[in-house]
């Protein structure tokens, strides 16, 4: 928030004093100089992008990518580079930035902070559509123009993921704000439904459905090619455009959907673009990437951390913090057991993991405080 | 005119509210009293927009509430809840640069008005701190705040009808005795800006020191209507306390409410 940028000491939230029973306790808040934290993200981000394209089976020095760039690099370099690497960190950019923002937006609207597009099942509605249009949809997809046919993935995806979406707001609205408890329940919920129906279609698919199907159970930016990169890429891109936006009904949300009202936000249309953005977002990078856990959870967290609680520094930040995580995470599967690729979501839920059982642990031990 | 007409609200099949009108101008503080579930905060939030009514309307300035935007709304009227919420650790400026609700020219401006409204409600010094390290009446100050700089961004952007009433759901809910009164004082400067003020209270003292006008409600119909003097009589509010109230003078002349706890029915 601009106002709030004009001193830049460090600051500890939390300070001793009376608490209201409706209010949480603040995390640390470590900068509050948003633009440098900006940088930091910006900067951590640019790191992770270049090692990426740096560090594999084959290592490209900077210098060679330099060249590449002018055209002057020697062609098994070019190919490894341009074929595999680019698209692939391509891929991790829209995958770690549409799955940070919707996790704001999520955490945003429904004043959870546990609030994670995996977590809550949105991943995994996403899983289905994209799963049912694998098994069912070969036929379809055949029909349908050349156009068209490779749109039928991520529009299946994104109905799944808005399917579900709908289904946790409406199970929050009553109240308006949903117990930590409450959100988890609904998605172990929509998770487990969500997996019977995956499961269910995995046990009428043959062989060569079986091996795509594997893809699913963890996710990974392995089917990084033009095609999906410019698909997910295109998709993340609009939904984060819609999401960036959103920062001022962010913040007036936390105040109550009732106040959020009476200072001029339309509360049901904000949610509906909420919602509407963030399963656009996971629906596009879950159709070409699978299922990734944690990213939604935890680039959020480190954002509000470095940036406050303000969203218009959060939205961005949370995008370049989503960036990093999942490069990163990438370039740990990779370089792990060469030349073989664990998927991705073992990195991401090693480390998403253990972060969500403190936060869980931290909440509880404040309700029963 | 900020203006309940012919008001009627159902809520889980109970009529909260029966035919109640009354208006609210600017530059006016009106006091609305009342026992528990009399409808007070039930006519508060209608007249704020949040309810559709079963009967009746609200009309802002004659035009229909229920055909603004919540952004027109918002430039018009400021709301205060009761116990207003916030799950973030915004600090007690950026609390209050929420109640920024049209675009400002320049962010100096925009800050300005933040801290006039800061100042206004002697949060100055505790402008950067975390509203949720402060205390319940700090924080309830930096709502109010927020409501002051809605008042004036709406005046800023519509000076012919933006900014004009105030609605505060029991302002001195949390607050000391000292508190209680500042508060009312902040409402009062509002109101001599021009602004109409609608204070849901519960301490008959403070209705009779600060309004200009009572109405008073009981099982959701307006027993009386007028200024303190006329409004906190005993006649009326033993009938609809139901217990025996005295009305004496107070040190500047206006009624003074001792109720006579003692003589309550015992349930």
């Amino acid at each position: 928030m601009s106002l709030a940028g004009a001193e830049g000491e460090v600051r500890a939230a939390g300070a001793p004093g009376a608490r209201e029973p409706r209010t949480r306790r603040p995390g640390l808040r470590v900068v509050t100089r948003p633009a440098l934290a900006l940088a930091a993200l910006a900067l951590a981000a640019l790191c992770a992008l270049l090692a990426e394209l740096v560090y594999g089976p084959v290592h490209i020095p900077l210098a060679d990518i330099l060249a590449a760039l002018r055209g002057e690099a020697d062609r098994a370099t070019e190919a490894i580079l341009l074929q595999i690497r680019a698209p692939r960190a391509a891929l991790g950019v829209a995958v770690g930035a549409g799955l940070a923002l919707a996790g704001t937006a999520l955490q945003g609207v429904l004043r959870n902070p546990l609030a994670d597009p995996q977590l809550i099942g949105v991943s995994a509605g996403a899983s289905v559509g994209a799963v049912a249009v694998i098994v069912f949809g070969g036929g379809l997809v055949a029909a349908l123009p050349a156009g068209l046919g490779l749109w039928a993935l991520p529009a299946a995806a994104f109905l799944g993921a808005a399917a579900v979406t709908a289904f946790v707001f409406g199970f929050s609205r009553r109240a308006g704000e949903t117990s930590v408890a409450t959100l988890i329940l609904a998605g172990v919920a929509a998770n487990a439904i969500a997996m019977a129906g995956v499961g269910a279609m995995v046990f009428s698919a043959d062989d060569q459905q079986l091996r795509e199907l594997t893809f699913w159970t963890m996710g990974g930016l392995g089917a990084a090619g033009p095609v999906p990169v410019a698909v997910a890429g295109g998709a993340a891109l609009i939904a984060g455009a819609g999401l960036m936006r959103m920062g001022r009904a962010l913040d007036l949300l936390q105040l109550g959907e009732r106040a959020a009202f009476h200072a001029g936000l339309d509360v049901e249309r904000a949610k509906f673009a909420a919602a509407g953005w963030s399963a656009l977002a996971v629906g596009a990078v879950t159709a070409f990437a699978g299922p990734i856990g944690f990213i939604g959870l935890c680039a959020p967290h480190l954002a509000r951390l470095m940036v406050g609680p303000g969203h218009r520094a959060v939205l961005p930040a949370a995008a370049l913090a989503g960036v990093a995580l999942t490069l990163a995470a990438d370039l740990v599967v990779r370089t792990a057991v060469p030349p073989a690729e664990p998927p991705i979501g073992i990195a991401t839920s090693l480390i998403g993991g253990p972060f969500f059982l403190w936060l869980l642990m931290s909440r509880l031990r404040r309700s029963h405080a | 005119m900020l203006e309940a007409v012919a008001l009627t609200v159902r809520r889980g099949g109970r009529e909260t509210l029966s035919s109640v009108s009354l208006a609210l101008a600017p530059g006016e503080v009106l006091a609305v009293c009342g026992p528990n579930g009399a409808g007070k905060s039930t006519l508060l939030a209608a007249l704020a927009g949040d309810l559709r009514p079963a009967c009746g309307e609200i009309r802002i300035d004659g035009a229909p509430a229920a055909r603004l935007s919540a952004h027109a709304m918002a430039v018009r009227r400021a709301v205060l809840e009761q116990a207003p919420a916030l799950s973030a650790p915004f600090t007690a400026r950026e609390l209050a640069a929420l109640g920024l609700v049209s675009r400002i020219p320049t962010p100096a401006e925009a800050a300005a008005m933040v801290a006039r409204a800061l100042e206004a409600t002697g949060l100055a010094r505790l402008a950067d701190r975390p509203a949720t390290a402060l205390s319940g009446g700090e924080q309830a100050r930096a709502h109010f705040a927020r409501a002051l700089v809605q008042i004036a961004c709406g005046r800023a952007e519509d000076p012919a009808r933006g900014g004009r009433y105030l609605l505060l759901d029991e302002p001195t809910a949390s607050l000391d005795l000292a508190r209680q009164a500042g508060a009312m004082q902040a409402a009062r400067r509002a109101r001599d800006g021009g602004v109409g003020v609608l204070a849901v209270l519960h301490d008959l003292n403070l209705a009779a020191a600060f309004a200009d006008r009572v109405a008073l409600l009981a099982a959701g119909r307006l027993v009386a209507v007028g200024t303190p003097a006329e409004v906190l009589t005993p006649g009326l509010l033993g009938e609809v306390y139901g217990l025996p109230i005295s009305v004496g003078t107070g040190p500047r002349g206006g009624p003074a409410i001792a109720p006579d706890f003692s003589a309550a029915a015992a349930t």
